[in-house]
């Protein structure tokens, strides 16, 4: 059981490193308001190396904790609608495509993005918004390519520590 | 990377470039009107060549401070936590767009010509 919480709160604090790094990046110049979604790689690399339901748990721990820590709830509403739209979508591509983790990756990056306009949409109700699409698009298959190339390597070397704490559990 | 990965990625860069293009084709040159929106509501109309400051007010009383020079509208100062509208370059082409998301405004460039003769 210790092993298996320090192995969440491992990718937690990763996933809490990358998202301060994210606020550092002046990404948003481009996009408005919209992440790369750097943390997403913890999100990745949990659904590789542990199970989904592990990877879920460490995405939403990681958006609450962000969420409170850097911005406020009118902010993480976004965060929380791109990371439950790419969680899904990224669950769904892995059990029914033969894409790698890399475009596994591209698929929650691009996804991620889209979750969010989608919800930016609906919340201010208006569709000049979409005029971002393409560029978010543009930016979520390059986040996405970049993470999942970087978990690829990861879950190559984690992999077999991380599943044996799982594997311990049962 | 597998096969697989190449056919996904070749077909998000064609979505972007047809996308891309599109507003090319659609948006070309410069518009002549800068459209304030408050939400879903239009709050106010300004010509690109007049010189203008406006103050915008937002949702839940946010402010964003407009200026229209040299043919370019921009948003010089504003009360959001994120500043990003801020930091949006000036706008001057048709469909190109400033949000706010905190005050949920958006400033987006028409032409007025083009919509009369619609
Ligand atoms: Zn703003």
């Amino acid at each position: 059981m210790s092993k298996r919480v320090a192995a969440y709160g491992m990718l937690v604090a990763l996933a809490f490193l990358l998202s301060y790094v994210e606020t550092l990046i002046p990404f948003s110049f481009v996009v408005p308001g919209i992440k790369l979604g750097l943390a997403n790689l913890v999100t990745v690399i949990a659904l590789y190396c542990l199970e989904e339901k592990s990877a879920l748990a460490v995405s939403m721990v990681r958006i609450f904790l962000v969420g409170f820590t850097f911005t406020n709830l009118s902010i993480m509403v976004y965060s929380l609608a791109g990371g439950l739209l790419s969680y899904i979508c990224m669950v769904i591509a892995r059990r029914v495509s033969r894409l790698s983790v890399v475009g596994v990756s591209v698929i929650g990056g691009v996804t991620h993005n889209l979750g969010q306009i989608l919800l930016a949409v609906v919340i201010v109700k208006n569709s000049a918004l979409l005029y971002y699409f393409p560029f978010l698009l543009g930016a979520g298959t390059v986040a996405g390519l970049m993470i999942g190339l970087l978990a690829g390597f990861v879950t190559v070397r984690v992999k077999p520590y991380l599943s044996l704490y799982e594997r311990q559990e049962r | 990377m597998k096969r697989q990965d190449l056919y996904l990625l070749s077909f998000l860069v064609v979505v972007i470039v047809i996308f891309l293009w599109g507003y090319q084709l659609l948006n070309h040159g410069a518009g002549d009107e800068v459209v304030v929106y408050v939400g879903e509501e239009e709050q106010a109309r300004f010509s690109l060549e007049e010189e203008t400051k406006f103050v915008i007010e937002g949702k839940e009383g946010g402010k964003n401070d407009l200026e229209i020079h040299d043919g370019q509208a921009d948003i010089t100062e504003a009360s959001c936590p994120d500043q990003i509208c801020v930091h949006q370059k000036p706008v001057s082409e048709i469909g190109e767009t400033i949000v706010c998301m905190p005050n949920q405004v958006i400033v987006t460039v028409e032409s007025a010509s083009q919509n009369r003769r619609e």
